[in-house]
């Protein structure tokens, strides 16, 4: 097979709004998604990322705003005209199709012929590592073996975009991991552009190149996943990916350094917090971020004085809960280095310029 | 399901096999009962029907067997006979396309509509469903009458009059009017189980909404196509009532020749061909679960409506027209028989005439105040509340000897013997019931027509009930019994409250065939007062009298007041559920 | 003379039956000085005529029966003698009193053994004119099968003979004609039409009937009970065609249909009341037929709505005792003098072959 040219498959949505039974599914939405990139709309359930990938695959129809992909307004054309890939959560495979027939379905749409044809459904039956059960019907195979299926019909005519709906969803946590891994070696063997819905926040992260982070019909952010994880934008952002301690505070000013501000009795610079001119915001530490120590440590800014409440080992690292002045919180600590005992009063610190800043109002 | 076989706590006991037989005791005093029940009254019919097909003059003599299969050589050697069989089959097989193309475009369009509307739809399909036949068929034979609204209006119109009582198109409409109900409640059970994921999954793979219907909407629907085309085909094959009430003499099917061979004691030849009817029978339903893998029996479950996806919204299309112009068709033949029979009721003169004449609520009063009407309706009542309870015996305790056999081959063998009565020819059991009863001196009897309803309506109170015990979680059985409760006291105050709803659906059901039911009530009851349909059968041979319409729109309605409240129940109750659903 | 060897035959039915019948017979015999008063009870009846023709008995000599001995009547309408026949030959008879549609049914019930013998000491037989009763029933409601039509179709010329039927020039219109050959006097209505003579028309040449009948089988309504015959007439469904005598009345002097008819080549035959072997309350059923034959007030009072008199024929009864405007439709006296009697022991012997070529030239 010829690659196909890296070129194809930009997708951008842009105001894209809908709603439904009186509730706004979808809240002009806007993303551009870059040839060939594995983008991931992430966020809570309901939150309108399906709706969104919907749209862009032409399941539903948008009210507001235009969807173009390779620069031509596909907003109103019909699904089938959109050359796309979509794997649905269910995997929806025609139970009275065989393996092989599934994955030949759109090359028969596309008068491909028969050769051809088996040429490719061989390639693809290869590719997902499903050689030998070409002739299986899907209600004979695993839940695994059904979802490479799926991703394989969706791949085999080649299309511009592939559009993947929870696909890991109905798995179970080991075989997600596997699939993940391989569903984004797929794509990039395929070379096509991948636009994948998760809730699961570790999927993002394997798999994205970038993503947006959805929640009520609106992105919050879009991103690559450090850059979110890093410098979250808003409250919700920041505690939706992984944890993170938050520390009231008062921007004092904006530095080239970043931005200082008043954490009790504390200055502290963080992050260059520029999406938004509040004054009141959270500082938030992630626990791995955060510094258990006695005195504040060159290079580390103090944030507050804590006693510990609890101390356990969990392999990886070592938990610390801590209060602070009417603050829970927690410390991620090397298990392999000191361990403040329960009770001891310590200072927590964190790295200049390394926290982010965000809005106390999360509106 | 493993967590609850590991619950089950008959393999766990201390005394296994001392319980084990004891519950084998207990399985087989609760089937020979039954069995002895099918035996005596379906399986002894049938011989008996085969012994006479196979006798000369139709008279088995068990004292001196003679045997000869003259009859049979007769039916396929006798012109006559292979018209009359040829005809019977053109009329299945008509009424079976004409059926499915009708039921088809309705059931899909039903399908494609929001929740509400769909409700709606569904229950002006239900209420015909559920009102009897002869009912239907009464107001059938005024609107295709000479002086019906028809023909008046044909002739109003400048066409001319037109002959439709007792022609062949006649017979077709109220057979295609009969079966409509049944396929369209399978299409649509088949429908909305369909899995709106595969038609947009087609798409998104570029098929175009043509490609998709028939590449991957159809091929779902195989099995509910031919399990409806059989059961309706079945039913058109052996349907007595409509031939016989709305047919000339030309028109002739073999139900109603069995009818009149027996009239004139050709019991020979109305065995024979009632044997035949159950060959063509067996073979239709063996050949449809080889093609189908499964045979269900339609409109016994309850039917809800499913909303359309937001995926797969409604939309006009020339398809979507063409379907909805075809559900208009269907909805007006089905529901204008029902709603004609009210201002017939209502007319004042003594022969009952359409448009009718003066206003008069007379005929109502009439139908409570003499014994003519007041005396079917006990009887009507008294029959189907004893078939009611015998068979939700039956159902109770066929269900709870197959839920506990773990042998699927036995539970299909069990289950297919148990249905076999629904897709035995109606006219066939009718013949050998009565036959049996008479040696037993039961014709005539209440007890005998509440056997005989028994044999037909059990399956179907069978069929709800296993349904819904198979569903439930045997656990709970196994934890009252560690809570100390005894097997009798678990199996009533668990098992049976637990599946309350299903028990009540099964006696309604069996009630209600019992209610609705005619050929079986026609051949057995002698005495003087006969169950509502038969009454109303009888009138229709006869001559109508204004009481006819009367009773007829009092069963309507008693039937669209039981299916409205049972659909707001129904909704009550769904509407709670989904609150509770939130509030968690 | 048809009569009279009907009458053998059924002397001639199995001797078994004969004394049951006599032995069962013996005792209301001996009640015969106490009168009706001992019976009570009720008298099932299994009717096969029904409707109008219930209600008017109901109305008149059961009425009156009920009112002198306190003995009911309960109506078992069946639209044909079958399921009596199924249900005495399983020795299971809950009916009292049986109306035989036809002579030959009531003779093939006898010769079988299923019925019981007339109680000619409590009966007054001697009061019937003779060959309308025998030792195992008596003949009752005397239907005529007559030619009948529309007046209003037909303003100019008066159809006058079978042959009318026939002539779709002069009486346009459908006919209507009974689906059953033997009560509807189809057949022998084509032979007179094809012009076979009267006297000559049995046994039946039922080939030539069905190839004259073929001529206007197309034109033909078929009707399948009593009602429906007259409703046929009166939803223009038909214009001409044979009708029973009484339903033609009950449509001119109920519903004020103009019906017309006329008795010449019309067919006459009787139906027959019986007790079945073995019946529950024998002896109320025998003082039943006592007293219809004595209550010659109720029988003009039955045959002035239905005109088919109970009994068939009393010897003190003649025409001009019945109101004027029935005279002309009863099948009595001069009436039925260009009438041919129905011959029941032909039917007897040919039923069978008969309705099925019928059944089969009707059904194609």
């Amino acid at each position: 097979m010829t690659a196909a040219p890296t070129s194809r498959g930009r997708v951008v949505a842009s105001g894209v709004g809908l709603d439904y039974d009186g509730s706004t599914a979808l809240d002009d939405a806007s993303i551009e998604v870059h040839a060939g990139e594995f983008f991931t709309l992430l966020g809570p359930s309901g939150s309108g990322k399906t709706t969104l990938l919907r749209i862009i695959a032409g399941l539903l129809d948008p009210q507001r705003g235009r969807v173009a992909i390779d620069d031509v307004d596909v907003t109103h054309t019909p699904t089938q005209k959109r050359d796309i890939g979509f794997v649905f959560q269910n995997y929806a495979l025609f139970p009275h199709l065989t393996v092989a027939e599934n994955v030949e379905f759109g090359l028969k749409i596309r008068k491909v012929r028969s050769d051809a044809r088996a040429a490719r459904v061989a390639e693809i039956l290869e590719l997902t590592a499903l050689g030998g059960l070409g002739d299986r019907y899907p209600a004979q195979l695993s839940g695994g073996q059904q979802q490479r299926v799926a991703l394989g019909r969706a791949l085999a005519q080649r299309p511009r975009v592939l559009l993947l709906d929870e696909p890991l969803g109905a798995l179970d946590r080991a075989l997600r991991e596997d699939l993940g891994a391989e569903i984004r070696r797929i794509q990039q063997e395929a070379q096509t552009t991948a636009i994948y819905v998760t809730h699961d926040q570790d999927e993002a992260f394997i798999l994205s190149d970038r993503m947006g982070v959805m929640r009520d019909g609106r992105i919050q952010q879009i991103g690559t996943p450090e850059e979110l994880y890093r410098a979250p934008n808003d409250l919700f952002v920041a505690t939706f990916l992984g944890k993170t301690n938050l520390f009231p505070g008062e921007v004092v000013e904006t530095t080239s350094a970043g931005t200082v501000v008043r954490i009790g009795d504390s200055l502290v610079t963080a992050r260059p917090h520029a999406t938004s001119d509040a004054t009141s915001v959270y500082c938030s530490v992630r626990p791995e971020q955060l510094v258990v120590s006695d005195t504040v440590p060159t290079g580390h800014h103090k944030l507050i004085s804590a006693v510990v409440t609890d101390s356990r080992f969990l392999g990886q690292r070592q938990t610390v809960r801590l209060a602070a002045e009417g603050i829970q919180c927690s410390a991620d600590l090397d298990p392999y280095g000191p361990v403040p005992a329960v009770g001891e009063r310590i200072t927590l610190s964190v790295r200049i310029g390394e926290s982010a800043l965000v809005p106390r109002e999360t509106a | 399901m493993t967590a609850t076989d590991a619950t089950t706590p008959i393999p766990v006991s201390s005394a296994p096999v001392l319980h084990r037989s004891r519950a084998l005791l207990a399985r087989w005093a609760l089937l020979l009962p039954i069995l002895a029940f099918y035996v005596i009254f379906f399986v002894w019919p049938i011989l008996t029907v085969v012994l006479r097909s196979l006798s000369p003059d139709g008279k088995f003599d068990a004292a001196a067997p003679q045997f000869t299969i003259d009859n049979f050589l007769q039916l396929f050697g006798d012109d006559f006979l292979l018209l009359i069989e040829g005809r019977t089959l053109l009329l299945a097989i008509n009424s079976t396309l004409i059926t499915t193309a009708l039921a088809f475009p309705t059931a899909y369009f039903i399908s494609r509509l929001k929740r509400r509307t769909a409700s709606l739809l569904l229950l002006l399909i239900l209420v015909p469903f559920w009102v009897s036949i002869v009912v239907r068929l009464f107001a059938v034979t005024s609107i295709l009458s000479p002086n019906g609204p028809l023909n008046q209006a044909s002739i109003a119109l400048g066409f001319g009059p037109l002959e439709l009582l007792y022609t062949q198109g006649g017979v077709l409409v109220g057979t295609v009017m009969y079966l409509l109900p049944y396929m369209i409640l399978v299409l649509y059970a088949g429908m909305v189980a369909v899995d709106d994921n595969l038609i947009l999954a087609a798409r998104t793979m570029g098929a175009s909404p043509a490609y998709s219907f028939f590449r991957v909407y159809l091929p779902q629907l195989r099995g509910s196509l031919f399990s409806g085309a059989l059961l309706i085909f079945i039913l058109g094959l052996s349907f007595f009532v409509v031939p016989a009430l709305l047919g000339g003499p030309r028109d002739q099917t073999i139900a109603v020749y069995i009818q009149q061979q027996i009239d004139i004691f050709q019991w020979g030849i109305a065995s024979a061909m009632g044997i035949l009817l159950l060959i063509a029978t067996v073979v239709c339903y063996v050949g449809v679960v080889r093609i189908a893998g499964s045979f269900s029996p339609g409109g016994v479950g309850s039917v809800q409506a499913k909303g359309v996806s937001a995926e797969l919204p409604f939309r006009w299309s020339p398809a979507m027209v063409v379907s909805a112009v075809l559900t208009v068709v269907t909805i007006a033949v089905l529901v204008i028989p029902v709603l004609f029979v009210f201002p017939l009721s209502t007319g004042e003169t003594g022969t009952v005439v359409f448009p009718p004449r003066g206003f008069t609520l007379d005929w109502f009063v009439q139908v409570f105040t003499t014994p003519t009407w007041i005396g079917p309706i006990m009887q009507s009542t008294v029959v189907g509340l004893g078939t009611a309870a015998l068979s939700v015996a039956i159902g109770l305790a066929l269900a709870r000897v197959t839920s506990g056999i773990r042998s699927t081959a036995w539970k299909a063998v069990i289950g297919g013997l148990a249905f076999a009565p629904i897709i035995a020819p109606g006219i066939l059991l009718a013949i050998g019931i009565f036959d049996v009863e008479l040696q037993l001196k039961l014709t005539g009897t209440v007890i005998g027509l509440i056997l005989a309803h028994t044999v037909i309506a059990a399956p179907l109170s069978y069929a709800l009930i296993s349904a819904s015990m198979a569903g439930a979680d045997r656990g709970v059985e196994a934890a009252a019994w560690t809570l100390g409760a005894s097997r009798t006291r678990t199996f009533w105050t668990v098992v049976v409250r637990g599946i309350l709803p299903s028990v009540l659906g099964a006696f309604a059901i069996a009630f209600v065939t019992s209610w609705d039911e005619v050929v079986l009530a026609l051949f057995l009851q002698t005495g003087p007062t006969k169950t509502l349909p038969v009454t109303i059968y009888k009138y229709l041979e006869s001559g109508i009298v204004p009481t006819v319409p009367a009773v007829a729109s009092l069963l309507v309605t008693l039937v669209v007041v039981i299916v409205v409240v049972r659909g707001v129940v129904n909704s009550i109750i769904a509407r709670r559920r989904a609150a509770l659903r939130e509030e968690a | 003379m048809k009569k009279t060897a009907s009458r053998l035959m059924i002397a001639g039915a199995s001797s078994l039956v004969a004394v049951i019948a006599l032995s069962s017979c013996s005792a209301p015999a001996a009640e015969e000085e106490t009168g009706a008063g001992e019976i009570s009870g009720d008298i099932l009846f299994y009717d096969t005529s029904g409707g109008v023709v219930y209600e008017q008995e109901a109305l008149t000599l059961f009425k009156d029966f009920t009112d002198d001995t306190g003995v009911t009547v309960t109506d078992d309408y069946n639209e044909a003698a079958t399921k009596f026949f199924a249900s005495a030959e399983a020795g299971s008879v809950p009916w009292s009193l049986v109306l035989f549609p036809t002579v030959n049914d009531a003779a093939t019930a006898a010769e079988d053994g299923l019925l019981e013998k007339i109680d000619t000491s409590i009966v007054p037989v001697d009061d019937l004119v003779d060959g309308t009763y025998s030792e195992y029933g008596i003949e009752v409601g005397t239907f005529g099968m007559v030619l009948a039509w529309d007046d209003d179709a037909y303003p100019d010329e008066k159809p006058s003979e079978m042959a009318d039927l026939w002539d779709l020039e002069t009486f346009p219109g459908k006919r209507c004609f009974f689906n059953n050959p033997q009560y509807g006097w189809t057949l022998e209505a084509a032979l007179l039409a094809d012009g076979v003579a009267a006297d000559e028309l049995y046994p039946l040449d039922v080939d030539r009937a069905l190839a004259k009948l073929d001529e206007i089988k197309g034109d033909i309504t078929w009707w399948t009970s009593g009602a429906q015959s007259i409703e046929s007439f009166e939803n223009g469904s038909c214009d001409i065609g044979i009708l029973w005598a009484n339903r033609a009345f009950t449509a001119l002097s109920e519903n004020g249909f103009p019906m017309n008819i006329t008795w010449n080549e019309a067919g006459y035959s009787n139906s027959v009341w019986s007790i079945p072997a073995g019946a529950p309350n024998a002896a109320a059923a025998q003082q039943l037929l006592k007293h219809v034959i004595e209550n010659v007030e109720g029988q003009i009072a039955f045959a002035s709505v239905i005109p088919t008199p109970i009994p068939a024929s009393l010897k003190s009864l003649t025409p001009a005792d019945f109101p004027d405007e029935v005279q002309a439709f009863l099948p009595v006296g001069s009436n039925v003098e260009g009438s041919v009697l129905q011959d029941s022991d032909y039917y007897l012997e040919n039923l069978d072959a008969v309705l099925d070529q019928f059944n089969r030239w009707v059904g194609q």
